[in-house]
């Protein structure tokens, strides 16, 4: 087998287990398998371990009640960390003055680490939510993580009709490192034990229905821009209960069924 | 209740005895069936059982014919056994009676 195929079969079987890996790996070379016949079976077995998977009602629940739970602040939040520093800088540029939004410029800068610090908590969850709930192998899971925050955005800015390469090309660039958290939590860097994951996950629930149901600091913005005055709202923990059920999913999961975890080398 | 592929791997295990690993398992396998059957289906099934508590697998030695790659190895458990003895029992209660001879399709004797 020549260096190039052997390379191939490398990053190939990389998606597997460590321990798979090694008995599937020497079972190919104990039964004498060609490089064809190595790449069909780890193919095969590749494509019968996903199929698995998604067979599997915890894993669409899992996907449905804790990933896309914490990406939908996380999409939002990304777009909004993204777009104020670009504000910024686009009316600086075009008209050499600071862009008014209304708010003083350290409630802004305090708004803005807000909107990351959130980011980085939400999409570090949901890559390590994905993780644990789906055992892909580590590159087509950073892979498919990657598309899917990319799809994100690309959706959420295309949705307000901008031109795509004025706006969304360098949107995608400057917001690649607000999905490193995404993908750290996604790869097998850090791991958590059950306790701490269930303790993050019910963190994550309670932040995000705090700050979409309380408007949380955009609240506080508006609140500042009305001289004070708050607009009559229902109470947090009335507008909070549908979606702490809406995390009840998320976390029967993480008590009862949370797959073994595979591990990578 | 096992499938059909899960009781065979079943019996191919318990056939090899100690020292069952993949290998042996597929070629213990193929010889009771005269199929030929993937590392994929074999693994997946491996897995499966595992999760079900049916059999147990640790890394065995490596080997240079292995190219130094350790062999997972494969015992049946208790429950495993059982399983597989209620699935013969019940295979074998549906078959009593049955003749199953070449014969057309449609045609009853």
């Amino acid at each position: 087998m020549s260096r190039a195929s052997q390379r191939l079969l490398k990053v190939l079987a990389a998606n597997l287990s460590p321990e798979e890996r090694e008995s599937v790996c020497g079972d190919l070379r104990e039964m004498r398998y060609g490089l064809l016949g190595s790449l069909r079976e780890i193919t095969g077995l590749l494509i019968r371990q996903e199929i698995q998977t998604w067979l599997r009602w915890q894993s669409w629940l899992g996907i449905i009640g804790i990933v896309a739970f914490l990406l939908i602040p996380a999409r939002k939040l990304g777009q909004l960390a993204v777009m104020a520093p670009m504000q910024y800088i686009g009316v600086y540029l075009k008209y050499e003055v600071l862009y008014q939004s209304g708010l003083s410029f350290e409630l802004e800068a305090i708004q803005w680490l807000c909107q990351i610090v959130a980011l980085g908590l939400f999409s570090w969850s949901a890559g390590m939510a994905f993780r644990r709930i789906v055992p892909t192998g580590p590159r087509l899971r950073l892979l498919a993580l990657w598309a899917i925050g990319i799809g994100l955005i690309t959706f959420q800015i295309h949705r307000h009709g901008a031109p795509f390469w004025v706006s969304i090309v360098p949107i995608l660039i400057f917001s690649a490192p607000l999905f490193l958290p995404m993908l750290w939590g996604a790869s097998n860097r850090l791991s958590l034990s059950r306790t701490g994951s269930i303790a993050l996950l019910a963190a994550s629930a309670g932040a995000v229905a705090l700050l979409t149901w309380t408007s949380g600091w955009w609240q506080a913005s508006i609140v500042e821009m009305n001289g004070g005055f708050r607009p009559a709202l229902i109470p947090w923990y009335a507008r909070s209960w549908p979606w702490l059920l809406a995390a009840l999913p998320a976390a029967y999961i993480s008590l009862t069924d949370f797959r073994r975890e595979r591990g990578t080398a | 209740m096992l499938g059909e592929f899960e009781y065979l791997l079943l019996a191919a295990i318990e056939r090899v005895g100690d020292g069952a690993y993949g290998v042996s398992v597929l070629q213990e396998l193929q010889n009771i069936t005269g199929r030929t059957y993937s590392l994929g289906a074999l693994y997946t099934t491996l897995n499966r059982l595992e999760s079900k508590s049916l059999i147990t697998t640790w890394m065995g030695e490596a080997t240079p014919q292995r190219g130094g790659r350790a062999k997972r190895m494969v015992q049946l458990t208790a429950a495993g056994v059982r399983a597989a003895s209620e699935f013969h029992d019940a295979v074998t209660r549906a078959s009593r009676g049955v003749r199953w001879t070449k014969r057309a399709v449609g045609q009853h004797s």
